[in-house]
């Protein structure tokens, strides 16, 4: 029973694990997807504060003996209904709005019993409802009216008049289709990025700026492949800018650079991007901003980014806040400014910490970075040195997540040969194993002798990961982050540089590997007395435990045979 | 001689049972489409004929077919043996609901065609059964069969077989089993010319252009059964194994290549002395095999290769080369989105696939390469900063061949030179 227990939670991780698959990518701020203009949905597009009404549709009041009660009737429980429509119509006693509910009732009945296969009925409908936003004076029946007359178009296939429809619908004070039914309607009726058909009837859309701008925003969203998109992107670039220079008056100026920055830079034009931005001058427009960092940065102007991405950050409210602190992330890396960079990393940190989707918004507009927190790691691990850390303490002691940093520092100075230093962090902290272990390692390493040494190295190698491994960092996942061999993004000296890093990092880190270091030369140095075969012994044992990970392999069986052709020819 | 031939195929034609049809006066060349697969390969014309393998029995493949002027729905029956009398009329019905959807795919459906390998001895059975299908047939939807060519021995009774059936194709490969060194049989047309022409029906010669990939040892296990690689090909096989190439009498390559120590490629273990036999395919091997089959005169109506290339598939001729549209030489790139550096998938197109020998393909960038990150397994290494070169193997050319990604800081163009 404990066994089947024990497979049923097995079965249970596994198929979390599958279904969550890991993501350690790093440095997304290298990828050119990354920096493309925020993405946009029907909601983007929803004005703030618009007054909805809910009142049941046509038809589904309440049914009683009266002739509308029954017309009602008819349509909830279909039957059919040709008599009790034309008694209905034909009841003088009914209201102006009862008299509505009846025409708009008769439409849909049309309407339900049609199928784009077989048109004619819902083309009668769509002549009704047409009638009727002309004589009709009921808020809620004409919002209802035309909420069906774009379903009809929708069903039709004619997205252009049903889009406009919901889109008007969704902005329309006293609207009776509610704004989950408008939303869903708008991404049914076009998708995420709008297709061949939109960019077809673009220039339909140049009736109005609110029509105009979220064609164009849908066709310059961002496009994954996996969407399976065939839209060309020039054929984009071009219908957008020609349908632009010919409706200029038709959106304001600024509305107007913007939507042509996004159509630059989703083409990968940000030098054009550069230029119309100059035409704005000023702005807090979050997109805006956006799209000047990113065009900045994607034209390798990584100081010009700066200002752009600083100003999202404090003007935006939601998740491209995150954005901003990414990028920046991106820009004083290129930049070589690590402090900088380590306080974004950590204010993204201290944002995530609770959670493993931190920004769920952010996949909304399509900006994505991985959730493993790597960058942060390596930051703190390997790319920032030791005094960048030292500074970032005096700069920022009180962010949040600092102990991140502080806990870093200790370990940076532990490989450094600094305990007394590092304890001292520690302790501050409250680390309550660490500290003590520094502390101890501080006497071992005052004592130089052979003997000291030998003595300093064992401990050492006892404490595998207990004291140059960053533990609150790392989870038994390091190796996936240590990929700059297979990253292609880097420049040749960023490479060589990360290569150099990762490798001194797996050398600094790994207690075993110093441990045999420091016995083979005390070995050299002290020849075959007891303390020599002593050392010779551990450093054996040192050099068989090192993980195959570690690297190095060639070095250690050389070392290991010399080793063991010492210990044999005594 | 091949007016010989001819003469003596209308007499036999003449003294057979079977009831005779007019001779076919065009030479066609048409194309088995097995598996769903239906690669990138592009010809410039039509093809004659396309046999498409029916997918679970009921509709042709959703891919993009090769186009043709007349499409065969092929039924398979994968097991061996002659189905049992009362499936055949399961078939009729299925044959209608396709036709009805090749028609609303606009695609030209002439006929149907059974791939059934009766034994030798059941012919008599497998003619009632041809006849009961056809029965059930549409008036005007043609049925074929393929042929195994131990029917056509004498004394077999495949006249009843081919009396029910609007043609017939031969199949010449495989026909030892999958375990021998040779795919195609040979086509001898003065052999074969004359047993098939007595039947008085139109018939195409099925020739193979595919190879294989079979595990081999120097100290086989007698009994154990023959392993089958779909993916490997003489590319994956790096220095660590011995070659040995052997050329057989129906123009086929075989390449086997043996481990020199204990190694692995991919998860798949080698001792030393265990490697994979590739049998391939050539462009002349499979030409030869036409020529022979026209000299058939007659009844041969043309030919059809077995298959249409699949997607990844490397050990075949592909059937440009069959009808001499070979493709240039050429590197191409996909951008990889890098912001920091211009960075580029580069793919070989058009690598020589029969070339005897070791070809060394050089791609020249017109500027340094800052790197070059090969795809893995692939032999090609940064040999100058701007020359990236491949060594590939004989017989190992593909049509598409990705190299791996290079990394320059602006945007280089790319050429490539083969020297062999």
């Amino acid at each position: 029973m404990r066994i089947l227990r024990m497979g049923a939670v097995l079965l249970l991780g596994l198929s979390f694990a599958w279904a969550c698959g890991f993501d350690g990518t790093l440095r997304e701020y290298l990828d050119v997807h990354f920096w493309l203009p925020f993405a946009k949905t029907a909601k983007n597009f929803e004005k703030p504060s618009v007054r909805r009404i809910s009142v049941p549709y046509a038809g589904m009041g309440k049914v009683d003996a009266t002739l509308l009660g029954q017309l009602r009737g008819v349509y909830q429980y279909p039957a059919d209904n040709a008599a009790i429509l034309a008694a209905a119509r034909a009841d003088r006693s009914l209201s102006q709005r009862d008299r509505e509910e009846v025409e708009l009732i008769d439409a849909k009945i049309d309407m339900r019993s049609g199928s784009p296969e077989v048109p004619r009925l819902l083309r009668g409908a769509q002549a009704k409802l047409e009638q009727f936003l002309k004589t009709a004076r009921t808020p809620e029946w004409l919002s209802e009216a035309r909420g069906w007359l774009a379903h009809i178009h929708h069903v039709m296939g004619e997205q252009t008049e049903a889009g406009k429809i919901y889109l008007d619908e969704l902005n329309r004070d006293g609207s009776n289709l509610s704004r989950e039914t408008l939303l869903n309607s708008l991404k049914m009726n076009y998708g995420i990025t709008g297709d061949q058909q939109l960019l077809d009837h673009l220039e339909e859309y140049f009736d109005t700026a609110e029509h105009a701008a979220f064609a164009i925003q849908l066709l310059t969203n961002p496009r994954w492949e996996r969407n399976g998109t065939t839209l060309d992107r020039r054929e984009i670039y071009a219908r957008v800018n020609g349908l632009l220079q010919k409706h200029w008056r038709i959106l304001r100026s600024p509305t107007l650079a913007v939507l042509t920055m996004r159509a630059a830079l989703s083409m990968g034009d940000p030098g054009q991007a550069l230029k119309i931005a100059e035409r704005v001058g000023d702005s807090r427009d979050p997109d805006y901003l956006w799209m000047l960092g990113s065009a900045h940065f994607v034209s390798r102007d990584y100081a010009g980014a700066e200002d752009s991405l600083l100003r999202l950050f404090e003007v935006a409210k939601d998740d491209r806040k995150a954005a901003a602190a990414y990028g920046l992330c991106g820009v004083y890396q290129k930049l070589g400014l690590p402090v900088e960079q380590l306080r974004f990393a950590l204010w993204l940190s201290a944002q995530s910490s609770d959670h493993w989707n931190p920004f769920p918004d952010t996949y909304d507009y399509s900006v994505y970075w991985a959730a493993s927190g790597f960058d942060l790691d390596l930051l703190l691990d390997a790319e920032a040195p030791t005094e960048a850390l030292d500074q970032f303490l005096e700069r920022y002691p009180d962010v949040q997540n600092v102990r991140l940093v502080k806990y870093a520092l200790a370990v940076r100075l532990a490989r450094e040969n600094r305990y007394a230093e590092a304890a001292d962090i520690y302790e501050a902290i409250g680390q309550k194993r660490r500290g003590p272990r520094m502390r101890q390692l501080a006497a071992l390493w005052a004592d130089q002798t052979p003997e000291g040494r030998f003595a300093f190295a064992e401990y050492v190698g006892s404490n595998s990961v207990g004291i140059y491994f960053n533990d609150s960092l790392w989870d038994g996942d390091q190796r996936y982050a240590l990929i700059a061999t297979s990253d292609s993004r880097l420049t040749r000296e960023e490479r060589d540089s990360h290569i150099a890093r990762e490798r001194k990092l797996r050398d600094d880190q790994e207690e075993l590997w110093r441990a045999q270091l420091i016995l083979r030369e005390v070995m050299d140095e002290v020849g075959r007395t007891e303390l020599g075969i002593k050392a010779a012994r551990l450093a054996q044992r040192d050099l068989r435990k090192l993980s195959e990970r570690f690297g190095r392999r060639d070095e250690i069986r050389e070392a290991d045979i010399q080793v063991t052709r010492w210990l044999r020819a005594r | 001689m091949s007016s010989l031939l001819c003469l003596i195929a209308l007499l036999c034609a003449c003294g057979g049972g079977v009831n005779k049809q007019p001779l076919p006066t065009t030479w066609t060349t048409g194309y088995w489409v097995w598996g769903g697969q239906s690669g990138p390969a592009s010809l410039a014309k039509p093809l004659d004929a396309a046999y498409v393998q029916v997918a679970q029995d009921e509709y042709l493949p959703d891919k993009k077919l090769p186009a043709a002027q007349a499409y065969w729905a092929v039924y398979r029956f994968e097991s061996q043996g002659v189905p049992e009398l009362a499936r055949a009329s399961e078939i009729p019905p299925k044959v209608e609901r396709l036709l009805t959807e090749a028609r609303r795919q606009q695609l030209n459906v002439v006929g149907i065609q059974l791939d059934i390998d009766s034994p030798t001895s059941r012919l008599a059975d497998y003619a009632q059964f041809l006849a009961a299908v056809k029965k059930g047939l549409a008036p005007g939807t043609k049925l074929s069969i393929t042929a195994l060519l131990d029917w056509f021995r004498d004394g077999t009774g495949v006249e009843a077989v081919i009396e029910q059936v609007d043609e017939f194709v031969p199949q010449f490969y495989d026909a030892g089993g999958a375990e021998r060194e040779v795919i195609a049989a040979k086509v001898d047309a003065a052999k074969w010319g004359a047993r098939f022409n007595r039947f008085g029906k139109p018939y195409r010669i099925g020739i193979s252009t595919f190879g294989r990939a079979k595990f081999v040892s120097d100290h086989p296990r007698p009994g154990e059964p023959t392993t089958l690689y779909r993916e490997v090909t003489p590319l994956d096989l790096g220095s660590e194994f011995a070659r040995e190439t052997v050329h057989n009498d129906v123009g086929e390559v075989v390449l086997t290549y043996r481990a020199m120590h204990e190694t692995s490629v991919d998860y798949q273990r080698f001792q030393a002395g265990e490697g994979v036999q590739f049998v391939v395919p050539t462009p002349e091997g499979v030409r030869a095999a036409t020529a022979e089959a026209k000299k058939m005169g007659g009844y041969a109506a043309g030919v059809v290769y077995f298959r249409w290339p699949g997607e990844f598939e490397s050990l075949l001729v592909p059937p440009e080369e069959i009808f001499g549209e070979t493709k240039t030489l050429a590197v191409e790139t996909e951008d990889g989105g890098c912001v920091a550096v211009k960075c580029v998938d580069v793919v070989l197109r058009h690598a020589d696939r029969f070339a005897p020998g070791v070809v060394r393909y050089r791609v020249r960038s017109s500027a340094p390469l800052d790197y070059f990150l090969p795809v893995e397994r692939i032999p090609v290494r940064l040999a100058a900063p701007d020359v990236v070169e491949l060594t590939v193997p004989p017989f190992a050319g593909r049509d598409r061949l990705a190299l791996g990604r290079a990394v320059s800081s602006h945007a280089v163009i790319f050429t490539v030179e083969a020297v062999r």
